[in-house]
C-alpha cells in the first residue's frame, strides 16, 4: 500500500512537473520582452563565426571586441551581423567594410537588416536588377536603415513590382526600366496598410483592359503611378469617375479624354496630405491637456 | 734630261681650309683647290715650265719656275699637265708627254672642338627619329655624298646633296656619319667622319585600339590589335569593391590570342585588365585598362548564408 502510494506521489510529483506549463507561459512572455537578451548565444555564435573567417584576418583579442560588439544588440543580433556579412562578403566587398556594415545591421531590427541583404540582391544581382556595386550598395541603404516607414511592407512591394516587372510573361520591360519603376512605386507603400503592389497590378489590369483607355505600358505605368501615389483609395476614384462620366444613361456622358481628365482630378483629390493620421491625431489628442480639467484642477 | 721628264711625278694634296682662306681678296675669287707639283730633278734644268689644261683642253695655267716644285691653285676634276726644261741659255727643251691627273675638292674641315652628339627621339607614329646632318663647305666640292653608318659600321643611309645639311629618318640607335666631297667631273674627295655621334633614342610606343566586344551570353571579350613587331604584355588585377588596392591575379607575358575573354571560375569583386603593346628597343605604350565586376549567383549566396 505504502509503496503504491509512493509510487504515485512519484508520478504526481513528475506529472506536476511535466505540467508546469502556466508558470513557463508566465515566464515565456517576460522572455519574449525585447528588453531582455540573448546575449551569451549572440557573444558565442558572433565569435565562433568570426574566428572562422581567415580573409578578415581578425586576432583572437579583435574576434572577441567583435563579437562583445554584436552581442550588445541583443537577441538576434548575430543572425543579423551574419546574414548581411555573408551577402556583401560572397558578393566581393573589402572585409573589413563588410564588418562594419554587417556590426551595424547587427544593432537594427530583423526586418530592417532582412531588407537590406534582400534588396540588396535584388538590385546587384545579374538574374534580378543587375545594377552596379555602388548603386545597388546605395538604394539597399536607402530602402533598410534609412526606410522611416514599414520595412517588410516595403520589401514586400518592392520584390513583387520587381518580380511582375520583369517577368517574361508580363511586361519583359528592361532592368533599368523597372528599377525605376519600384522605386517610384514604394515610395507610396506607406500609404497602404498592406502594401500596394495588389493595388498597382489591379489597376494596371484595369487600365490595360479598358476599351476607353488606350495606353501603351509605358503610359499605363505612369499613370498607376500618378493615381496610387494619392492613396489606397485613389484607384477606385479614378475608376469610379470614368465608369460615371462615361456612361450613357448619365447627364454628364463625356467623351473620353475628358472623362480620363476629370477621372485624374478626381484620383488626385484622394489624398489630403493636410489632414493627419487617425494615431497621430489620437496621440495628439492624449498628449494634450484638457484646458476645462485644467480648469477644475484650479 | 728634259726626256726624264715622263719620269716626274705629280703631288696633288688640297691645302687646308685656313690656308684657303688667307687669300684676302677671295669674295672674287674663286676657292681653288691647292695642288702641288714636284718634278724629277734634271741636273742641267736652269728653268722649268709647266702648262695645266682641263678636261677639254683649255689652257688653264702656265708656270715658269727655277725649282721642280711648284705650288698653284686648281679647280677640282681632272687636269692635264705637261713640262719642259729650259736652260740657261733659254734654250727649251721638248714638251713631255701630258700626264693626266685629277684635283679632288678639298677635305671636309668638321671642326674637332664640337664633338656633341645629335640626338633625336623617335617619333611614335612613324617609329624614327628625324635628324640634321650638317658639315662645313668643302673647297671646290661640288656635291656632298653622306653616309649613315650603325653600331656595326655598315652603311644604312645614304645620299648625295648639294646643300651642306642632309636629314635623315633613322631607327633607334647609335649612329656616325661621314661625307665625301664631290668636286668637277664628279672627282671624289676624301671621306671624313663626322666626329659627332648620332643617337635616336626610344619613344614610347603608340597606344594600340582594343575594342570590348560582347561575345557569347554577351560575355566580355576585348579584341587584341594585330601588327606586325609588337607584342602585347598584360595582366589582370582583382580588387573588393569598397577597396582601393589592387592585388594581381595573372600576368599574360605575352598575351598570344586573338581575344581575351575573362578566365572562368574568377571569384566574385572587382577586376582591372590591363594591356598594353612591347617592341624591342621601346618604351611600352601605355596601358590599356578595362574595368569589370564578377557577381555571385543567388544559388552561391544561398548556400553561403545556409552554411552554419
Amino acid at each position: 500500500m505504502s509503496k503504491t502510494t509512493g509510487a504515485l506521489i512519484a508520478i504526481l510529483f513528475s506529472f506536476g512537473l511535466s505540467h508546469a506549463a502556466p508558470d513557463d507561459g508566465l515566464l515565456y512572455d517576460k522572455l519574449n520582452d525585447p528588453r531582455f537578451c540573448d546575449t551569451a548565444d549572440e557573444f558565442k555564435n558572433t565569435y565562433q563565426f568570426l574566428i572562422k573567417q581567415n580573409d578578415l584576418g581578425f586576432t583572437e583579442p579583435q574576434a572577441i571586441k567583435g563579437a562583445l560588439k554584436v552581442a550588445k544588440n541583443c537577441t538576434g543580433a548575430y543572425e543579423r551581423f551574419s546574414q548581411v556579412f555573408r551577402v556583401l562578403q560572397k558578393s566581393g566587398v573589402d572585409m573589413k567594410k563588410t564588418f562594419q556594415v554587417a556590426l551595424e545591421y547587427s544593432g537594427f531590427d530583423n526586418e530592417r537588416a532582412k531588407n537590406f541583404y534582400v534588396l540588396f540582391q535584388k538590385l546587384f544581382l545579374e538574374n534580378y536588377l543587375d545594377i552596379d556595386f555602388s548603386t545597388a550598395y546605395r538604394i539597399s541603404h536607402e530602402l533598410s536603415k534609412d526606410y522611416k516607414g514599414d520595412p517588410a511592407k516595403l520589401r514586400d512591394d518592392f520584390v513583387k513590382i520587381v518580380k511582375y516587372c520583369t517577368d517574361e510573361k508580363e511586361f519583359s520591360l528592361g532592368k533599368p526600366l523597372c528599377m525605376d519603376l519600384a522605386l517610384r512605386l514604394t515610395k507610396y507603400t506607406e500609404l497602404y496598410p498592406n502594401g500596394l503592389y495588389d493595388e498597382f497590378r489591379k489597376f494596371m489590369v484595369y487600365i490595360q483592359t479598358n476599351k476607353h483607355l488606350g495606353f501603351n505600358l509605358r503610359e499605363a505605368l505612369n499613370l498607376s503611378v500618378r493615381v496610387l501615389s494619392k492613396g489606397p483609395k485613389a484607384s477606385r476614384n479614378f475608376r469610379q469617375t470614368i465608369d460615371f462620366a462615361l456612361n450613357k444613361s448619365e447627364k454628364l456622358n463625356l467623351p473620353e479624354l475628358q472623362a480620363f481628365q476629370l477621372a485624374l482630378i478626381i484620383s488626385d483629390y484622394s489624398f489630403d496630405p493636410t489632414k493627419k493620421k487617425p494615431e497621430e491625431t489620437a496621440l495628439n489628442v492624449d498628449s494634450k491637456p484638457d484646458k476645462k480639467d485644467d480648469k477644475k484642477l484650479k | 734630261m728634259i726626256k726624264n721628264l715622263s719620269k716626274f711625278f705629280l703631288v696633288l694634296f688640297t691645302l687646308t681650309l685656313t690656308l684657303v682662306q688667307a687669300q684676302p681678296k677671295g669674295a672674287d675669287l674663286k676657292r681653288l683647290s691647292s695642288v702641288e707639283l714636284q718634278w724629277e730633278d734634271s741636273p742641267g734644268a736652269f728653268m722649268y715650265e709647266v702648262e695645266v689644261f682641263n678636261s677639254k683642253n683649255k689652257r688653264l695655267k702656265k708656270f715658269v719656275s727655277k725649282t721642280s716644285l711648284f705650288k698653284f691653285k686648281s679647280t677640282s676634276g681632272k687636269i692635264k699637265i705637261r713640262g719642259r726644261v729650259l736652260d740657261a741659255y733659254g734654250k727649251k727643251g721638248l714638251w713631255s708627254e701630258i700626264i693626266e691627273t685629277t684635283v679632288p675638292p678639298d677635305d671636309i674641315k668638321f671642326p674637332e672642338t664640337d664633338s656633341k652628339p645629335i640626338e633625336a627621339k623617335a617619333s611614335n607614329s612613324t617609329l624614327k627619329g628625324k635628324v640634321k646632318l650638317e658639315w662645313p663647305e668643302g673647297i671646290q666640292a661640288k656635291q656632298y655624298a653622306v653616309k649613315v653608318y650603325d653600331k656595326d659600321n655598315k652603311v644604312v643611309l645614304e645620299k648625295t646633296v648639294s646643300t651642306l645639311f642632309v636629314n635623315f629618318d633613322l631607327d633607334i640607335g647609335t649612329y656616325q656619319y661621314s661625307v665625301t666631297p664631290i668636286g668637277n667631273d664628279f672627282i671624289l674627295g676624301k671621306e671624313i667622319m663626322s666626329p659627332k655621334k648620332i643617337e635616336i633614342g626610344s619613344a614610347q610606343l603608340p597606344d594600340e585600339r582594343f575594342d570590348i566586344v560582347r561575345g557569347p551570353g554577351n560575355s566580355l571579350q576585348i579584341k587584341m590589335p594585330k601588327k606586325s613587331g609588337i607584342e602585347i604584355y598584360g595582366e589582370l588585377e582583382y580588387s573588393h569593391h569598397m577597396a582601393e588596392d589592387w592585388t594581381p591575379v595573372l600576368e599574360y607575358k605575352p598575351f598570344t590570342q586573338g581575344i581575351w575573354s575573362p578566365e572562368k571560375k574568377l571569384k566574385p569583386g572587382r577586376y582591372r585588365v590591363g594591356f598594353w603593346v612591347r617592341r624591342t628597343g621601346w618604351l611600352d605604350s601605355a596601358k590599356f585598362n578595362h574595368e569589370f565586376v564578377i557577381k555571385p549567383t543567388e544559388a552561391e549566396i544561398a548556400e553561403s548564408i545556409s552554411q552554419p
